[in-house]
């Protein structure tokens, strides 16, 4: 069964490229411009992974991984923050991601990246 | 037994001698008394040169004494008005009042060698040293009434007459040798508290020259002693802060510091005071009667004496609360700018790559597509370059430090780059078996501007050489290409910001930011950067970074 990836990114040209990306390597893609009622939306249609823009509305791709890593429905799913932010290593650390994806990525980074997520998460 | 006569007898040999004895003790008593109030005249002189500080009073006090002391029938002290000597000025007198007019030194004084300026003159009957003591307007002094004359240099550590005692009497034979040396005595004097007074009038200036200075300017100024007790603020600190002398001297300044600012400007302060390095920091003050505080800078200079201790530290507050915003603002601008360029970079890129995908191995149309690629990396390396210069002025520049071993980065670094060459090998040579503390991601981006500087500049060659070392103290990376070099007047000048070698300008694309970048990165891990190069052979690019005590060899 195909897996499910979440992509939150306030820019709809990316998130149309990158879903094309991850669909053409067999994932089911839901995409997101802003992180409102992002709990429902998981209740709903439950990712395997999120990748996450840093700077989304409203409150910030940090933020919203922070509180999906504070409850226990969410907390298991992986987080790959997604940024053209310098620091985004850090940032991402901080957050308590489970890993990042710095803008412009080459899509074999993309794949490998979400690919090593799934690896993580069927390995725990 | 009768009384012997002998005692009678003896008494009145020992009346006679008694009555001698008690003259001589009366002219004893006399001159000692005489000698406890010439001592008293010469200690109360000496008391006002000390505790006073007023020239004319010192001055008058030392002519009192003397003519006192001398018994001359008036006495004054001319000043020396000019360094040649030649001109004196009649500055106090004492005793008869006399026409002032008449009162002046005799041209053979003025006019002497220095033989004759550096004596005490003493005549006890001018009319007969007439020749010697004739006075400017052709009158002789004798004309004016004297007969008796003393005249004493005051002479400076230095040698230079300061002034001249003068002594007279309307009688002859007043002065001898006793009243020379008196005279003499009090000239020591005098010079001593004249070069005193002189040098606290010439520091009073000073200092009042500075309190003016300081009032004058729009700048908050202080001063501290050296062991960092504030002593004195300008007029323009109280009115910033609204606050007095009491409440801000000594360190009661701080109160006026924003609370986060507190304990590093305290310790900053504190460590420039006990070094005597100067101190530089920016901070936040509150204003008067307002709840914001505004961004200032902060510097202190030591001001050393002859021998190298710091007497003083002379500090200044300059209020960068406007630049301090904009900077804010420009930095958020550049943040923005540059997040929404890569924005469609990171669409344009992912098409390209899918493209290339779609296409059949060893087509031109997918090796034009794998160019394409690499001009938008180098687009995105350009803006970042542009951000980071932007941090690196603003003194902002994040970093991240962590432990890592220095030859994994070296490694990674060569890794980064060798794929998007089309000749050139990267050969490494040495390994550092170190592990370094610093921005790993950082010191990655300083190796690929090395890297990628010696490819740019070497199109005929097909090599790059990197040499890894260390020693006790630091680890060290050569990057040697076999390109074009660069002259020996530019290669100072080649780690300055937006700097490209002129001839090159023409034939090699780029901002001239890379190794400025480099250089504040290698600088902020107190590192050196360096260059040795020969024209037509090719450039060694060096870099050094100290290891830090604590860290081990790598295994």
């Amino acid at each position: 069964m195909s897996k499910n990836v979440m992509i939150c990114d306030d820019d709809v040209d990316i998130l149309e490229v990158t879903a094309i990306i991850l669909q053409q390597k067999g994932y089911k893609v839901s995409t997101y411009t802003d992180c409102n009622d992002i709990f429902a939306r998981i209740e709903t249609n439950k990712p395997d992974v999120i990748l996450m823009d840093l700077w989304i509305p409203e409150m910030g791709g940090a933020n919203v991984t922070m509180l999906l890593k504070s409850s226990d429905k969410t907390k298991e799913i992986p987080v790959v923050i997604f940024s053209a932010n310098n620091d985004i290593e850090k940032v991402a650390m901080d957050a308590g991601a489970d890993g990042y994806l710095k803008k412009p990525f080459d899509i074999k980074t993309l794949e490998n990246t979400i690919e090593s997520m799934l690896v993580k998460v069927s390995s725990n | 037994m009768k009384p012997t006569l002998s005692v009678p007898d003896s008494i009145t040999i020992h009346e006679q001698d008694t009555q001698e004895l008690i003259k001589k003790l009366i002219d004893e008593n006399l001159s000692l008394k005489k000698r406890n109030q010439e001592l008293e005249l010469l200690n109360n002189m000496a008391k006002t040169v000390v505790e006073d500080l007023d020239i004319k009073k010192i001055m008058q006090s030392v002519i009192d004494a003397g003519t006192q002391l001398s018994g001359a029938g008036t006495g004054a002290f001319f000043y020396n008005t000019d360094v040649s000597g030649s001109s004196y000025i009649l500055y106090t007198i004492s005793g008869e009042s006399i026409e002032a007019s008449s009162f002046i030194l005799p041209d053979s004084l003025i006019n002497a060698g220095d033989k004759v300026n550096q004596q005490v003159i003493r005549s006890n009957n001018i009319t007969i040293d007439e020749v010697n003591f004739k006075n400017i307007k052709g009158r002789s002094l004798e004309g004016i009434g004297f007969k008796s004359y003393m005249v004493a240099p005051v002479i400076s550590k230095t040698g230079k007459v300061l002034g001249r005692l003068f002594f007279t009497h309307k009688d002859s034979g007043k002065f001898t040798e006793k009243e020379e040396y008196l005279v003499s005595l009090l000239s020591a004097h005098a010079a001593v508290a004249l070069e005193v007074s002189k040098l606290v009038e010439s520091k009073e200036s000073n200092l009042e020259h500075f309190r003016s200075m300081a009032e004058s300017i729009p700048q908050m100024v202080w001063t501290g002693r050296e062991d960092g007790y504030i002593d004195f603020f300008n007029l323009q600190w109280l009115e910033y802060t609204g606050l007095s002398f009491e409440d801000l001297k000594g360190m009661g300044w701080t109160k006026v510091l924003h609370p986060d600012d507190i304990e590093k400007t305290i310790k900053q302060w504190t460590a420039a005071v006990n070094s005597g390095e100067k101190f530089e920091l920016e901070y936040r003050l509150k204003k008067a009667n307002e709840i914001n505080y505004r961004w200032h800078l902060g510097r202190a200079l030591p001001i050393k004496n002859k021998s190298g201790q710091i007497i003083k530290w002379f500090g200044t507050c300059t209020d960068i609360d406007d630049q301090k915003k904009l900077q804010e603002k420009k930095d958020e601008f550049f943040g923005i700018a540059s997040h929404e360029l890569k924005t469609p970079i990171t669409s344009i890129k992912a098409y390209v790559q899918l493209l290339e995908r779609l296409l059949t191995d060893n087509s031109t149309a997918k090796d034009y597509l794998g160019r394409a690629n690499t001009y938008i990396d180098r687009l995105n390396s350009l803006i970042a370059d542009l951000l980071d210069v932007s941090k690196i002025q603003a003194g902002r520049l994040p970093f991240h430090i962590s432990e890592f071993e220095f030859d994994h980065l070296v490694k990674d670094a060569v890794e980064c780059v060798q794929p998007t060459l089309q000749k050139h090998r990267i050969i490494i040579e040495g390994e550092a078996g170190q592990i370094v503390r610093g921005d790993r991601q950082r010191l990655e981006q300083v190796f690929v501007n090395y890297l990628s500087n010696a490819i740019k500049y070497s199109p005929q060659s097909d090599k790059v050489l990197i040499r890894v070392s260390k020693n006790n103290k630091e680890v060290k990376v050569a990057v040697e290409d076999f390109g074009i070099g660069i002259p020996k007047e530019n290669q100072e000048k080649i780690f300055d910001r937006f700097y490209r070698v002129e001839a090159d300008c023409k034939k090699f694309s780029g901002l001239g930011i890379g190794l400025y970048i480099s250089s504040e990165i290698v600088k902020r891990h107190k590192g050196k950067t360096w260059v040795d190069s020969t024209e037509g052979k090719g450039s060694i690019f060096y870099f050094s970074i100290p290891i830090k005590k604590d860290l081990k060899t790598a295994i």
